[in-house]
């Protein structure tokens, strides 16, 4: 009779044990799982709300010849301030971001907020007038709490003016 | 102890983790939408006030005496924009920093209503060949024409 108690109270353990396990489990898979889509839906509010545009003249887009620096204004026309040290710029084929990249705010700042225009400066060899150019630019949203949040490219075809 | 109650508890541990799931799940899924609800509101606003944004450069005069250009604008749109988002590029600079006003006749411009016009004022060192005026969405203006006054 005892031994039966003990056997079914070892079963009880064993059963609530497997039980707790396999929920605890569960719980922490649709918990990450809960997480990713919050984060997803944070990163697709985050580019909806991240937008910007290149404002040069796209005729005569200032390049210095003697050191071979283009010059780019670019205009933060979005919700969110933009992160200045992730931007990546490609001009002609040739990619700049950090060290590579000089950026200052010198419209609206001292913040890449709404309406503020950044200078974004970088070295591309070889450019001449009269020849038709493509860049690109890709930035990062700050979520008001200035976490990385979305991001956003503009585009521009653009002909240089040598300086 | 019977075995119906091993049973019991096991299944009282595996609904409240199911519901504990469900709850997540729901609160997650509730979050995305509504986040992104709300914005793709202010992102069709703004996509909304950029198509409704149209203006021009009427005229524009450059006195070489008092290094001073001038610019007449028109707005020919339906949204009113805010003149501290205007830029200016002369040549390819912007030059926003030296705009010295923005009015409207005689008075100073916060607001630039539709079918109203503006001036813009600024400090120039040369005549430029070219000037550009944006607005705050990236909408642009162009003019090759300027005058000597």
């Amino acid at each position: 009779m005892a031994s039966t108690s003990i056997s079914h109270l070892i079963w009880f353990i064993v059963a609530v044990l497997v039980a707790t396990a396999t929920a605890v489990t569960f719980v922490t898979i649709v918990d990450s799982y809960s997480e990713g889509i919050k984060d997803v839906g944070k990163d697709t509010t985050g580019s909806l709300l991240t937008s910007v545009d290149f404002i040069n003249d796209p005729s005569a887009v200032i390049y210095k010849k003697a050191t071979s620096t283009i010059t780019f204004y670019v205009k933060n026309t979005g919700n969110y301030d933009i992160e200045t040290s992730s931007m990546l710029l490609v001009a002609n084929g040739t990619a700049a971001s950090g060290s590579a990249l000089t950026v200052s705010i010198i419209v609206n700042g001292p913040e890449f907020a709404y309406g503020s225009v950044a200078q974004v400066t970088a070295v591309v060899p070889n450019l001449r007038e009269g020849v038709d150019y493509s860049a690109w630019m890709n930035v990062n949203g700050l979520s008001p709490s200035g976490n990385r949040q979305g991001s956003d490219t503009t585009s521009m075809i653009f002909k240089i003016k040598a300086v | 102890m019977r075995l119906g109650v091993s049973v019991s508890v096991s299944a009282i541990i595996f609904f409240t983790s199911f519901a504990l799931c469900l709850s997540m799940v729901f609160s997650a899924t509730q979050v995305y939408y509504e986040g992104i609800k709300e914005a793709e509101d202010q992102n069709a606003l703004r996509t909304q006030n950029s198509l409704h944004s149209s203006f021009e450069i009427m005229t524009s005069g450059y006195n070489a005496t008092k290094h001073v250009l001038s610019i007449n604008l028109s707005n020919t749109g339906s949204s009113t924009l805010a003149t501290r988002h205007l830029d200016v590029l002369t040549d390819g600079v912007l030059v926003t920093g030296n705009i010295t006003s923005i009015k409207s006749g005689a008075i100073a411009a916060g607001q630039w209503y539709p079918a109203t016009t503006i001036t813009i004022t600024l400090k120039q060192a040369q005549k430029p060949e070219r000037v550009k005026v944006s607005s705050e969405y990236g909408v642009s203006a162009y003019t090759s024409t300027i005058q000597s006054i």
